[in-house]
């Protein structure tokens, strides 16, 4: 697990970046470079070079760098680096520095990027409703469960509620459904390239009630801020912080769950860093602003209940496999219960919850107790897992292209008919590549791309289909 | 302005994003004609209203327009055949969007103009106009 600085200091200068993340110590031995998905496909990209390339020319000129827009932060480079630089630290320093922003250039056309600074600026409550309405009338009609039980919490419409402690009783467990972006994802991809983004919704929610529990849901949930936050918005970054932290304070959440790899890195590692960067310049009383402003809205948020603790749900999953197969009780046995007949899946590590977050046993925990599944392993897993070849919706090309559909053989060579993963963006992405791979293949006879390769699946859907199948 | 009765009626700014081949020259026709329609609006020429992704509508928004209307060849008519088709269905994706954001459906709008139509692309223009009006400015300010 790796803490970035990012969100550390006031970022200042090239030289604070450079000492904050270590850059300084870089040998220029290359391993980065050997262990760089981007780098292994396109020729010019190298992190070392990059890093000197700032301390050369500048900014400037390491901002027309390749993976000054295509670095995914993925953090391969740092699991070989010997001189422990924090490169992922590095770039979302870089991005926030230069003075050139990194545009997002992505077929979606930036839309996702630019929907998440509306949700930063508009002072309106969201449209949030309608989509969580939809989930419980699509849930009704796919007849896998029973209905959908979630409460929602109503949001302040945008303006700022002094934060009130209440909530929680001492001791009681308040579970809270982060979704995140989800509905957004929904809108752009259901329609164009009919990946299903709300059954991941549907999904979790429908677990959670199995496990009995009833999620609070925020009406007026904002995005988590991370694509802002890796592409150098750091102001965005901050105001969807505040605005998720007080909503989540107001609810008295005290367990937050979130089924993206994206919202869980954020919430957990970021917010935190972000609430005391403010807390601190607050402290020394050099904020000349008002009383309303995000700074001091987040500073307020230090030592509060805020503390929250924000799991992934394969982790929240875990605790009660955990349960279940707790000496003395007979692990459950579905239908299919014979390893012949068991659904061959491969896990694909989101690169936020593996090695940013050190989270690899949970998915596999879950994944490995579902007894419809036969779980296999890739020959890169873990924490050497490929990324899905796009980051935070900045950068998509040829090389993300190749890396996707190496991902995607790689699964297939293991034997694998499911490709599960932990990120609605990883599916997204891997879905995308999947669909292209078969509109080439199409009534081509080539086997080794048509037939052969893997679904793609959220590891969520699949505890949720078994659930339907008990 | 030192001297004149300050007004408080809200200008809205309405981005209207034309084809070339139909609307724009339906805009066209309309200044050729010496039709009024109110002045809030900022044309912007695209080559097919297939062209105008979602993400261009928000991105108007996210520079300070309050509305945002995208214009097309009537359906048969494209210049390209299917643009105005693809037009039609991006827009589905348009309207979630604003409706999610909270920005609300009723600030986008997707319409078929000629080039014969002049006055239809002022009615249309005007009538947007006064329903972004009524629906005051989108970010909580009135500076216009």
């Amino acid at each position: 697990m790796f803490d970035c600085p990012i969100g550390n200091a006031d970022l200042t200068d090239t030289k604070q970046l450079l000492s904050e993340t270590r850059a300084y110590l870089c040998i220029e031995c290359g391993k980065c470079s050997g262990n760089c998905p981007v780098a292994a496909r396109a020729v010019t990209a190298t992190p070392r070079a990059l890093v000197s390339r700032l301390v050369t020319g500048g900014l400037e000129a390491a901002a027309a760098d390749y993976l000054f827009k295509a670095c995914l932060a993925c953090g391969q480079c740092m699991e070989r680096c010997p001189s422990n630089v924090d490169f992922v630290g590095f770039i979302a320093g870089l991005r926030r520095l230069a003075p050139q922003k990194a545009v997002s250039s992505c077929p979606h056309a930036g839309v996702f990027q630019t929907a998440m600074r509306l949700m930063a600026r508009l002072e309106r409550p969201t449209g949030r409703v309608d989509w969580l309405r939809g989930l419980e009338k699509r849930a009704r009609e796919d007849g896998k469960g029973p209905e959908l039980r979630f409460e929602l919490v109503e949001g302040a419409h945008g303006k700022h509620v002094p934060v009130q402690k209440t909530g929680s009783h001492p001791g009681e467990q308040r579970i809270l459904y982060f979704v995140g972006c989800l509905p957004y994802f929904d809108a752009a991809l259901a329609g164009s390239s009919g990946v299903d983004m709300a059954g991941i919704a549907v999904a979790t929610i429908r677990v959670l009630n199995a496990m009995g529990v009833v999620p609070l849901v925020l009406a007026d949930e904002r995005c988590c801020g991370h694509d802002l936050l890796w592409a150098g918005d750091i102001e965005a970054f901050d105001t969807l912080a505040c605005r998720n932290l007080e909503q989540l304070e107001r609810a008295g959440a005290n367990t937050v769950v979130t089924a993206c790899a994206e919202c869980a890195r954020t919430l957990r590692l970021d917010y935190p860093v972000r609430v005391k960067v403010h807390a601190s310049s607050t402290d020394r009383g050099e904020r000349q602003d008002d009383g309303q402003s995000i700074g001091r809205r987040l500073a307020a948020l230090a030592g509060s209940k805020s503390a929250a603790e924000f799991v992934h749900v394969t982790e929240f999953l875990t605790r009660a496999v955990d349960g279940l197969n707790a000496p003395g009780k007979q692990r459950a046995s579905g239908p299919a219960g014979s390893s012949a007949r068991r659904t061959r899946v491969a896990f694909h590590d989101p690169c936020r919850l593996g090695r940013h977050l050190g989270v690899y046993d949970a998915p596999r925990t879950v994944l490995s107790s579902l007894a419809s599944i036969g779980v296999v392993e890739m020959a890169r897993e873990r924490d050497k897992a490929v990324c899905c070849g796009v980051s935070s919706w900045l950068y998509c090309d040829g090389v993300s292209k190749q890396m996707q559909t190496d991902r995607l053989r790689e699964a297939a060579s293991a034997g694998a008919s499911v490709l599960a993963t932990a990120c609605p963006k990883c599916k997204a992405h891997l879905a995308c590549a999947l669909a292209e791979l078969k509109s080439v293949a199409g009534g081509g006879t080539d086997s080794r791309t048509r037939g052969e390769l893997p679904e793609i699946r959220d590891i969520i859907e699949l505890a949720a289909d078994e659930l339907a199948t008990r | 302005m030192k001297g004149m009765a300050v007004t408080a009626r809200f200008e809205p700014r309405v981005v209207v994003f034309a084809c070339n081949w139909c609307s724009y020259a339906g805009a066209d026709n309309a200044g050729v004609n010496r039709i009024q329609y109110p002045p809030n609006s900022r044309l912007v020429r695209v080559m097919c209203s297939g062209r105008v992704h979602p993400a261009f509508v928000l991105r108007a928004f996210e520079l300070g327009a309050d509305g945002v209307l995208v214009s097309g060849c009537h359906i048969g008519d494209c210049h390209y055949l299917f643009g105005n088709e693809s037009a039609l269905k991006q827009f589905e994706t348009t309207k979630s969007f604003a409706r999610l954001l909270g920005i609300g459906e009723e600030r986008v709008r997707l319409e078929w103009v000629s080039a014969a139509e002049g006055e239809r692309f002022a009615r249309i223009v005007e009538e947007f106009t006064e329903t972004i009006r009524k629906a005051g400015p989108l970010a909580g300010s009135t500076a216009t």
